[in-house]
């Protein structure tokens, strides 16, 4: 017995049909291209750096700050928790200042206002050997 | 009453030199392509470009304006259609084309920016990336796919093959679709291409400060100078991708309505109002760390 197309002639099955053929072999080839995409997800990268040079009790790098309190080394990222622009120092202000949106760190990194929200990250190191580290700077 | 957009002997119309615009752009782009090196160090490689030969200074001005006269000119081509309502007799798939076309040429106008290297250019870059990763669920898959921000690939790279050949391929066979031609009028390739020669000659681009630099304030491209003022105070996904969404949207909206669209439009208007009010504020006020009236 023939299938009942009352409500549903034949032509708009088909048409339903091949739309919905359509719709699975995008959403197949958006999760296989996604996947293709996602391959480039590197981890950090790391800068070595010499520590026996005189102490300083702040100093500015491309991509971190080097804060010496005592004997405590920390490294805070330039990158802005905001939207990742480089943080600059302003040394007439004391402060850390993000050129992009205008958001302020102080001179530890702690938030101080704008649009960030958040510290500035601290980095992770470790010794290579007594004058030199190892610091693990952030993805981008 | 004076009609801006009345056609003059003098003066082509803005469809004519935006696609004018797009052809020059085209030419000095290729000619560019040589001096470029977007895969050790592109800013070096321009300011190179422009110090070693005066040419060099002249055609790299030269394409920088094409890409902003296009910009422009293709605004105001669509503000006067959107005026005039051709809208109504658009199909939507017309339509739909029409608003791709408008979306990768800003993309291509942009992402030549952002392959220079420079200061500017590098901030955008980690702003564009924070905005597209505000995308809910494919937000990750778009920044990976459009700039690939990580260590093993030179972010400048990836965006400058985005520039030369994805966005300038959909700009060019979407503008194909619209008119159904490339070739420009004569008078209006010569038009455009003299004013983009005296704008090279008298007002050379900025090339921005180098990756490395030690700048107060860092402003992007002056057709994101609202966008920049905007995430300054509002949330990322609000100011990248709802508010821009929402034109879109009325925009793609505007043939269904026919007669009715009138407060479509003047809601785009509102929008676009409300964008310049905030390039105004970021270009003219916006100073040292982003502070109004930073010194």
């Amino acid at each position: 017995m023939a299938f009942n197309f009352n409500h549903l002639n034949r032509r708009r099955f088909l048409k339903a049909l091949k739309n919905g053929l359509y719709f699975i072999g995008i959403a197949v080839f958006s999760k296989l291209t996604g996947r293709f995409i996602n391959r480039a997800a590197a981890g950090s990268g790391t800068v070595q750096l010499n520590i026996s040079q005189p102490n300083q009790p702040f100093r500015v790098y491309d991509r971190f700050f080097m804060i010496r309190d005592k004997d405590r080394l920390r490294f805070l990222s330039r990158t802005c928790p905001h939207l990742g622009c480089t943080v600059q120092w302003n040394d007439r202000a004391g402060h850390m200042a993000c050129p992009c949106h205008g958001s302020r760190f102080t001179k530890q990194g702690r938030y101080l206002s704008g649009p960030a929200k958040a510290d500035l990250h601290e980095l992770s190191y470790e010794l290579v050997d007594e004058n030199n580290i190892k610091i693990f700077l952030e993805d981008g | 009453m004076i009609d801006p957009f009345k056609r003059t002997w003098w003066m082509p119309g803005w469809g004519e030199i935006a696609l004018s615009s797009l052809i020059w752009a085209l030419v000095s782009g290729m000619l560019l392509v040589p001096g470029f090196n977007a895969h050790h160090d592109p800013f070096q490689s321009v300011s190179r470009l422009i110090s070693v030969d005066a040419f060099g200074y002249f055609l790299h001005s030269f394409h920088s304006y094409s890409g902003d006269i296009f910009l422009i000119a293709a605004f105001v081509h669509t503000i006067e259609y959107l005026i005039k309502r051709t809208h109504r007799s658009y199909l939507f798939k017309q339509w739909f084309y029409l608003i791709l076309l408008m979306i990768v040429s800003i993309l291509a106008v942009f992402s030549g920016f952002l392959s220079i290297g420079s200061k500017e250019s590098a901030s955008a870059l980690h702003i564009f990336d924070g905005i597209l990763q505000t995308v809910p669920v494919i937000g990750g898959q778009l920044s990976l796919f459009f700039i690939q921000l990580t260590r093993n690939i030179n972010p400048f790279s990836v965006i400058y093959l985005h520039h030369a050949a994805t966005f300038t391929i959909l700009t060019v066979i979407l503008t194909y679709v619209h008119i159904k031609r490339l070739k420009a009028e004569r008078y209006a390739l010569l038009y455009t291409g003299f004013l983009l020669a005296l704008l090279a000659l008298i007002l050379p681009a900025s090339l921005g400060h180098p990756a490395d630099a030690v700048v107060s304030v860092v402003k992007g491209p002056w057709y994101f100078i609202g966008l920049q003022e905007m995430l300054s105070w509002m949330p990322v996904f609000v100011a990248g991708i709802a508010f821009p969404l929402i034109i879109i949207g009325l925009l793609a909206w505007l043939p269904q309505l026919k007669s009715k669209d009138r407060p479509v439009l003047y809601a785009i208007a509102v929008l676009l109002i409300f964008y310049l009010m905030e390039s105004v504020i970021g270009w003219f006020l916006r100073g040292e760390g982003w502070q109004i009236f930073g010194r």
